[in-house]
């Protein structure tokens, strides 16, 4: 694998904190006087944010879709009508 | 002395959903909001357990039914600031932490713009990073000829979307502040 990538799997080893201290501070110590290093771990980071949001919005789209089923479904008809008493 | 193992299977939304939904229904009743509110609330709640769960940070010492209707009383405070003296969280409740994502707006964006542009490598890392599935599942997922090759395109597909971000001259935060 070359270098840049054998670099992104070190990054992700440090973003998902996976690495011994003493190679984190390394790492850390490079990146203070490497400001492109820094921008590249910068990025991975936001990578790593903008795949949480996709999680998250995976998520409530599955519970969006479940809570439709239960409010349609002739089955859940006491669940639904007991939800809905609450708010009479 | 044999000590039980607390070993907690991971729960379904399905299921979750309808054993929890009502405890947080009435809650939110009682303070007054709509079942809109109830519904809004209740879906946030989810949405972070399940992320808890995914990430092996739960603590294990309530229900999960408890567990999300903690986190449905944190956010409705948070979001309700003024009646925060109508909810007072007991202690286990109170152990709960909702991690806050401080630039919501920017990665909305970014998102956005890596859908576009890299739909399949974002599908890539999903698979690996929050769906757990093994390199034998990404490796079939996506049709790969081994699991060594399949996690040498997770690295490519971040450094395409690194490079995709950087060319866009796309802000970040410097990951050392």
């Amino acid at each position: 694998m070359r270098a840049s990538l054998n670099e992104i799997r070190t990054i992700e080893q440090y973003l998902t904190g996976r690495m011994l201290v003493e190679d984190r501070l390394v790492l850390e110590a490079k990146a203070l006087v490497d400001p492109s290093l820094a921008s590249r771990i910068g990025l991975q980071k936001k990578i790593h944010d903008v795949l949480r949001l996709y999680h998250r919005r995976k998520l409530k789209r599955r519970a969006e879709e479940i809570h439709t089923v239960l409010f349609t479904d002739p089955s859940k008809t006491s669940f639904r009508k007991s939800i809905l008493q609450l708010f009479e | 002395m044999e000590v039980a193992e607390a070993s907690r299977v991971a729960i379904t939304m399905e299921k979750l959903y309808e054993s929890s939904f009502m405890g947080v229904a009435r809650f939110v009743s009682k303070m007054g909001g709509t079942l809109e509110d109830a519904k809004d609330i209740f879906h946030d709640a989810l949405v972070i357990y399940f992320e808890k769960q995914g990430q092996d940070t739960l603590k294990i010492d309530i229900s999960a039914e408890a567990y999300v209707l903690g986190i449905a009383r944190h956010l409705w405070i948070r979001k309700f600031n003024h009646q925060k003296h109508c909810v007072r969280l007991d202690e286990e409740e109170q152990r709960i932490h909702i991690h806050e994502d401080h630039d919501q707006v920017n990665t909305s964006r970014v998102l956005s713009l890596l859908e576009t542009a890299g739909k399949k490598c974002l599908d890539l890392l999903h698979a690996f990073y929050f769906e757990k599935s093994s390199l034998l599942q990404i490796r079939k997922m996506f049709g790969f000829i081994s699991e060594h090759s399949a996690s040498v395109q997770k690295y490519k597909c971040i450094e395409k979307l690194r490079d995709t971000l950087h060319s866009k001259h796309l802000s970040h935060e410097s990951f050392l502040e």
